[in-house]
């Protein structure tokens, strides 16, 4: 078995304050597919193999580990589990180096969704005045996510292609997660948060709008996240996917269907359970995937991506 | 009696055994650990069978298993033979008649935060109410929630707030499940204004421990209504519940320090007798350390506090007390260690208690949120040993002080946490107050302080543990108290607190409606 040091899950106390935004717990309510349940049953002397259908069922979704009063790195845990359950090491992950120069460039970074909606990328692009990726790593991410080897060679042609970067915009929050593992120290932005921050942007979201975040890329980055889209909530009087804990309440939309969770484009569990008795005119969605999301749970209310609110007016 | 009397593996189900914690418990004797026995296991294979060929699956693995093995106390271990989550009251049902069949012990957890090992499976089924979730609906006009009661206090609060509503009272615990807490109280600090949460209950869908599903209020079916709230699990398993609910406030605090604890607890007393504030509790950083929690749903009541009653109680303000504490150590040097203790305490404790996020200008938005995650994050270690003694109004001060000195000798560092519990009239209008946590001898409030050690990175053994909290627990046999945890590792002050007769009387109810003694077991009898 290679080494994947899954330290940390022991500090689990039990008080369950991770399950509380957790979106698998919020479609099944079984403990046992939880990050809580996964520690206790670790605590208990169960084998990860034991726990297969519950490491393969977490979307990495991030929503538990700001919930947590411990400081536990708890995707960091569940992807160890799974490299485990495969037989791979995260410790053969690829290490880089940041350029940490000011000169360096900044990338925008897209998922397979965004890639797919030409337009959406270029307008995206244009807005933040950056060049697209030209290999997206999305092989390299999935094994990521799924635990598994990438194939010989392609984490490391794809770490190459960032040098020189200083700052990577992405479409996905989980190569948030990758790059802090494989380059730390390069800034890493979701596309959501980035155009928000272009002048202007804020300013064209009105109280009737539902803002929906990219919860991957807002939870791994809560600190800094939640202060900065609670005050657009709070300036602009939008709603946004958050919880009481100022958590991001994720679609399941961008998530890889590989890993057995349950979480296909046709799942509109946690999509429905975020417009759950709240009233708005329009919604503004960070992620691509969320736009066929809301259209396969039929949502009669327009829908919009962050960066098509450049050049709207201020209502 | 003997010790060999105290074996009780062989006695069958239904009879009711002598009490582990037994004479052991009496002050001068060595403390012992008090878990029941684990079941055999007879019948349990017939049982699964029988339920399997219901199509229900009850899951025998370990990992399944190890998810229940200890509660929020972290100090009772004990492993289920098996764990459901019940879907639904005919789930729950379906194995309750089958567990009476073949007498297979079934306990009952939503959220698990007991700390006695109430919820705690020894050998039996884990029934986890969790499975039921759902809010079922929400009347906005006339302000109630018909949920199923599996769910969690925040979530139900969840999705009250996306409609500008909220819960009444629920503990400062965001993890507590609706059913759970109706059967046991629930304590907020707003209790002194609103009661304990199972007076929030208007009706409850309960499954008895034969397993009929009964509707009951307070018109129909009172009986049981009555039994289930504050019954400890003892009579049903309550599946739905509809609550009063209210308008949604974001709440104002202020914080009074005191550096006696008598001041701190006369001056609660009389803010909570007089109606003062809508929430009010103390909880200390050290015993001559005492904050007053006084908060107001409206800046009316504020405004009536400051004018009316502000005057009339000892607290200090924050600078105020920080120069009497400074005077205070300056005569006391060698208490220089104590000071440091304060100092960090109040700079690492009080911000969370006041996080930007959670602040709208000088409010609370998400109270439970900023006081749950507090208490998890300074109280929440892997064990938590809260010993507590719930008092008439006349009791509570000197019960207070007898249960500080305790911790003073087991503990470095600990916290007192006070609240005041409105009653709606007595034990014979309101049954369910009987046998509970509310004091036997309380006229219109109940008041209850939980003594909570700060474990930080001590290991202290379980008997330890035990001795601390069997020495709280003697005071209220003395003094005639009731306790908030009520059950579990410590059902047997409960005989020595409320005497044989009541007990019995409990007991021959119990055993009428649950024959073969099989929901609940070893949590009251």
């Amino acid at each position: 078995m290679p080494t994947n040091d899954i330290s940390g899950y022991e500090k689990c106390n039990g008080c369950g304050l991770c399950t509380l935004p957790c979106p698998i717990w919020q479609q099944r309510h079984d403990a046992l597919l939880t990050f809580a349940g996964r520690a206790r049953a670790l605590q208990g002397g169960a084998k990860p193999g034991e726990i297969r259908d519950s490491v393969d069922a977490c979307l990495l979704c991030g929503s538990c580990e700001p919930a947590f009063a411990m400081d536990i790195r708890t995707v960091d845990i569940t992807l160890k589990l799974r490299a485990a359950l495969n037989g791979y090491s995260k410790e053969e992950l690829p290490h880089g180096q940041v350029n940490q120069s000011s000169s360096g460039r900044a990338l925008l970074v897209p998922n397979a969704a965004l890639l797919e909606n030409k337009d959406l990328l270029k307008h995206s692009a244009r807005l933040l005045d950056i060049p697209v990726a030209e290999d997206n790593g999305s092989d390299v991410l999935e094994a990521f996510e799924t635990g598994r080897r990438p194939k010989a060679g392609r984490a490391v042609s794809f770490i190459k292609t960032l040098t020189g970067i200083r700052k990577v915009i992405t479409a996905d929050g989980l190569l948030k997660r990758y790059m802090q593992a494989v380059l730390p120290g390069l800034e890493v932005i979701g596309l959501g948060e980035a155009l928000l921050r272009l002048p202007g942007m804020q300013t064209a979201l009105r109280p009737t709008d539902l803002y929906i975040i990219e919860a991957r890329s807002y939870n791994m980055d809560f600190n800094r996240c939640m202060p900065f889209y609670t005050d657009i909530s709070r300036q602009t009087g939008c709603a946004m996917n958050l919880d009481l804990q100022r958590i991001a309440i994720p679609t399941g939309g961008y998530t890889n269907t590989e890993t057995g969770n349950e979480f296909t484009p046709q799942n509109t569990g946690q999509i429905r359970w975020i417009l759950e008795g709240r009233s708005f005119n329009r919604i503004v969605v960070e992620s691509v995937e969320d736009i066929g999301l809301l259209k396969n749970a039929e949502v009669d209310i327009p829908v919009v991506h962050v960066a098509e609110l450049a050049g709207e007016d201020a209502p | 009696m003997k010790q060999d009397e105290f074996n009780t593996t062989k006695l069958p189900r239904g009879i009711i055994p002598p009490d582990p914690v037994g004479p052991d418990s009496l002050k001068g004797v060595p403390r012992q650990q008090t878990n029941p026995s684990r079941w055999d296991g007879t019948g349990w294979n017939a049982f699964v069978a029988e339920l399997t060929s219901r199509d229900i699956m009850i899951n025998q693995s370990l990992a399944g298993r190890s998810v229940y093995i200890t509660d929020g106390g972290g100090v009772a271990m004990g492993l289920p033979r098996g764990v459901l989550v019940a879907r639904s009251s005919e789930d729950v049902a379906t194995i309750l008649k089958a567990a009476q069949k073949y007498t297979v012990p079934v306990s009952v957890r939503g959220g698990g935060l007991t700390t006695e090992g109430e919820c705690i499976s020894f050998g039996g089924l884990q029934l986890d109410t969790r499975g039921m979730s759902n809010v079922l609906h929400i009347d906005e006009a006339n302000l109630t929630v018909r949920t199923e009661a599996g769910i969690y206090w925040h979530s139900l609060a969840e999705a009250l707030r996306r409609r500008g509503l909220d819960y009444i009272s629920a503990p400062l615990n965001m993890t507590s499940s609706v059913g759970g807490t109706l059967g046991v109280g629930g304590i907020d600090i707003n209790s002194p204004k609103f009661g304990c949460s199972a007076d929030q209950a208007i009706a409850l869908k309960v499954v008895t421990p034969t397993g009929e599903i009964v509707e009951c209020s307070e018109r129909e079916n009172t009986e049981l209504f009555e039994r289930v709230l504050l019954g400890y699990g003892q009579f049903g398993v309550i599946t739905e519940a509809t609550l009063k609910i209210r308008p949604f406030t974001p709440i104002t605090m202020h914080y009074f320090y005191y550096s006696s604890l008598r001041t701190a607890i006369d001056d609660l007393r009389f803010l909570v007798e007089e109606e003062a504030a809508d929430y009010l509790g103390i909880l200390t950083m050290l015993d001559r350390a005492i904050n007053l929690l006084v908060a107001f749903d409206s800046d009316e009541k504020e405004r009536e506090f400051f004018s009316r009653y502000k005057k009339r109680i000892s607290g200090l303000g924050e600078i105020g007390f920080a120069i009497h504490m400074a005077a205070h150590y300056a005569l006391h040097p060698w208490k220089a260690k104590e000071a440091l203790y304060l100092l960090e305490r109040k700079r690492s404790l009080l911000p969370e208690l006041s996080p930007a996020a959670h602040m709208h200008g000088n409010k609370i938005i998400d109270r439970t949120v900023v006081f749950s995650r507090a208490v998890w994050k300074f109280w929440g270690d892997r064990e938590m040993v809260i010993p507590d003694l719930a008092t008439s109004s006349e009791k509570f001060a000197e019960a207070v002080e007898r249960g500080n000195e305790v911790c003073r000798r087991y503990f470095p560092h600990y916290t007192l946490y006070c609240v005041g519990i409105k009653l709606f009239g007595s034990f014979e209008n309101r049954p369910r107050y009987e046998l509970s946590c509310i004091p036997p001898d309380a006229q219109n409030f109940g008041y209850g302080c939980e003594f909570e050690p700060m474990l930080g990175n001590h290991n202290y053994s379980r008997d330890h543990f035990q001795s601390f909290k069997n020495e709280i627990y003697d005071i209220g046999v003395d003094m005639g108290t009731s306790y908030y945890r009520f059950g579990g590792m410590m059902k047997g002050y409960i005989r020595r607190a409320f005497g044989d007769e009541l007990v019995d009387k409990h007991l021959a109810m119990k055993q009428k409606a649950d024959p073969a003694m099989i929901l609940n077991p070893d949590v009251i009898f």
